[in-house]
């Protein structure tokens, strides 16, 4: 028997005098500055961003360790409860090494070594959480992800200000390694949630 | 222009900040309501139209196109976990702060809408970006779902719950049948 809390697409519940009225709005805003506030904004925001960097190059040094050493902690320890399991412990070595999570780290390792959209591209295919969640490890995930945000705004204020080449490369590079960092954290992190 | 722009003569870039900001602002407070927030979405949003200028290809209008960088920075806003947790403290919260878009206040709108206005700031961010979305900027449900990463029910769900917000906005508890007989 089915009942209306059964449903569970909403009925159409639109009104058009309100779509109406939403599309009567004035579609301009006066904005908040003009455009020599954008430009000093943006300019200060590359100087702050700029001044930051140095003492985040420190945390990003001490992040990327802690977060590497935590990798091979969670993979160790992952590695160690599937040799453990009796399923896995029995099945031939060929067969793990064929389909099971060598093969696959191969393949995401090998992804992680190459350029950074294969890693990305791999990031973006999982979920935003796995199914168990370690508190350690979405710190440092999360650790990681505002890191990459943080370099992605200071790649956007230095492309914004003409910044020389070489600026943009250093910064380009710490991103990569930032992404490699995510990458074995999150690799570490889905293989710990394998059943 | 756009190629003065693109040379970075400050001219013409002055010239399209002037020509795209008032669309580009009020798309992005609507979309997002609190204004500080929305102040911040639009100085990235500007910004990012001036860095990405030269991968503008011009297949569709330069405004259609800072609109999209517009909804997709607001949308990233509102899709981070922070945001999500806030989002759920609104959603939990029976009364909804209201933040006023200051430009209403020194322009002087119709009255009519600033009562859109109220009655939009009283939705959810993630309800008044559907409903944005889907009645004024002509996304589809599907859209919607995957710009947020959800379903296309929860764009359905979101949109109907914003609509009946709206409505009891518009149509307060007065036409209502009274519980006892008079």
């Amino acid at each position: 028997m089915h009942s209306d809390l059964e449903h569970d697409e909403p009925e159409d519940p639109r009104d058009p005098a309100i779509a109406a009225r939403l599309r009567r709005l004035p579609s301009e805003l006066s904005p908040p500055f003009d455009f020599p506030e954008l430009q000093r904004r943006a300019r200060a925001q590359g100087r702050s961003l700029r001044a930051q960097r140095l003492e985040r190059y420190a945390w990003m040094r001490r992040g990327l360790a802690a977060a590497a050493s935590f990798a091979l902690l969670v993979l160790a320890a992952a590695l160690w409860v599937r040799e453990r399991t009796p399923d896995h412990a029995a099945a031939p070595r060929g067969s793990v090494a064929a389909s099971g999570p060598t093969a696959h780290a191969a393949t995401v390792e090998a992804r992680a070594r190459d350029a950074g959209d294969d890693s990305e591209r791999w990031l973006a295919s999982l979920p935003a959480a796995p199914a168990i969640v370690h508190v350690d490890t979405r710190l440092a995930v999360t650790d990681l992800e505002d890191r990459i945000a943080s370099v992605d705004d200071l790649l956007t204020a230095a492309r914004f200000e003409r910044t020389l080449g070489s600026h943009l490369q250093t910064l380009q590079r710490e991103r990569a390694q930032l992404v490699d960092s995510l990458v074995q954290v999150r690799y570490a992190e889905t293989l710990a949630a394998q059943p | 222009m756009l190629c003065r722009a693109r040379r970075g003569e400050e001219a013409a870039q002055s010239a399209l900040y002037r020509a795209l900001a008032p669309a580009t602002f009020a798309l992005v407070q609507r979309l997002v309501g609190v204004r500080a927030t929305a102040e911040d979405l639009f100085q990235e949003t500007m910004l990012s139209m001036f860095v990405e200028l030269d991968s503008f290809r011009g297949e569709a209008p330069l405004g259609a196109w800072v609109r999209r960088i517009a909804v997709s920075k607001c949308l990233m806003y509102l899709r981070s976990p922070w945001q999500r947790a806030r989002l759920e403290w609104y959603a939990d919260a029976e009364d909804v702060e209201i933040d006023w878009p200051a430009s209403l206040a020194t322009h002087g709108p119709a009255p009519e809408s600033l009562d859109v206005e109220r009655a939009l700031a009283s939705l959810s961010p993630t309800a008044r970006a559907v409903v944005w979305l889907f009645e004024v900027e002509g996304y589809s449900h599907e859209e919607i779902a995957r710009a947020f990463g959800r379903t296309v029910s929860f764009s359905k769900s979101q949109l109907a719950r914003a609509h009946r917000r709206l409505r009891e906005w518009y149509e307060p508890s007065t036409d209502r049948q009274p519980c006892t007989p008079t």
